[in-house]
């Protein structure tokens, strides 16, 4: 499991196209214009989840680019200003924790602004909820989500984001 | 699992899922399997991995039998309970055959 997990983190790394492209990305729409678009990393190390959220999302005015493990994301993080980072928090690798911990620890070092990082989690249960709150995320979103409770929480941090 | 006698469960499904709910289905079939063949050499670790992310996502792609059957078998790994995994899988297995989307 561990193997296949990792392949699916490479392949989404060899998904790269065009020269000095990074890891995963893949713009799902802009509305209004790349200006008016928010930029969110989407960390999953489930490759059917991310395709599920970038569906949901499909007509909302963002960018989105995908990680399939924490060192993804921090890679990622590293290259790219986020406007939201939507965090799996089990993952192979590193999981969701670790990778939040070292994005606020990177923030602190580079003197950047705090990017609002949601953790995705199956683990609803209020110590879970604590863990991520310790490790630096701002908010949670708990698996199974409905699509109105993923808009509505992503319409807490990012303009344009429109939900019935 | 074709010849499971059942009567369909009709799930309605957002269209816009369209693309992807038949590969989820077919994801899940092909777990029934390898978790057999997991249990079969003791491997609950991995085993909880996958019953974990089915806990995770069914409800999402809008089957929500399949995240609390993902519930059970994360339930069931974690105690290294085989007779809790095999009645989990045939739930599922169950389930998949009888299973019937109705996209809107």
């Amino acid at each position: 499991m561990q193997q296949a997990a990792d392949e699916e983190g490479r392949s989404i790394l060899n998904a790269s196209s065009g020269s000095g492209s990074v890891a995963g990305i893949r713009t799902v729409t802009a509305l209004d214009g790349p200006d008016r678009s928010s930029r969110m990393l989407l960390v999953d190390d489930s490759q059917e989840s991310r395709e599920l959220i970038m569906l949901l999302l499909a007509r909302q005015p963002l960018v989105i680019d995908e990680a399939g493990n924490g060192h993804e994301a921090l890679e990622l993080c590293g290259r790219n200003r986020y406007d939201l980072v939507l965090m799996d928090i089990q993952m192979p690798l590193m999981d969701g924790y670790s990778a939040t911990r070292m994005i606020r620890a990177s923030e602190d070092d580079r003197g950047n602004s705090r990017t609002p990082v949601v953790a995705l989690t199956a683990h609803a249960y209020e110590d879970d909820i604590r863990r991520c709150k310790e490790a630096g995320c701002d908010d949670h979103i708990a698996k199974p989500f409905k699509k109105k409770a993923l808009l509505q929480c992503l319409a807490r941090y990012l303009p344009g984001i429109e939900y019935e | 699992m074709n010849n499971v006698a059942c009567e369909k469960i009709l799930v309605e499904i957002d269209q816009e899922l369209m693309q992807v709910v038949p590969e989820y289905l077919e994801s899940r079939r092909r777990e029934c399997t390898e978790i057999g063949r997991l249990l079969a050499i003791g491997e609950m670790k991995t085993i909880q991995t996958l019953a974990h992310r089915m806990k995770g996502s069914g409800g999402s792609f809008g089957f929500d039998e399949i995240s609390e059957i993902g519930e059970a078998l994360e339930r069931a790994s974690q105690l290294a309970d085989a007779e809790g995994i095999k009645a989990a899988v045939g739930r599922l297995e169950r389930y998949l055959a009888c299973v019937s989307v109705t996209y809107l």
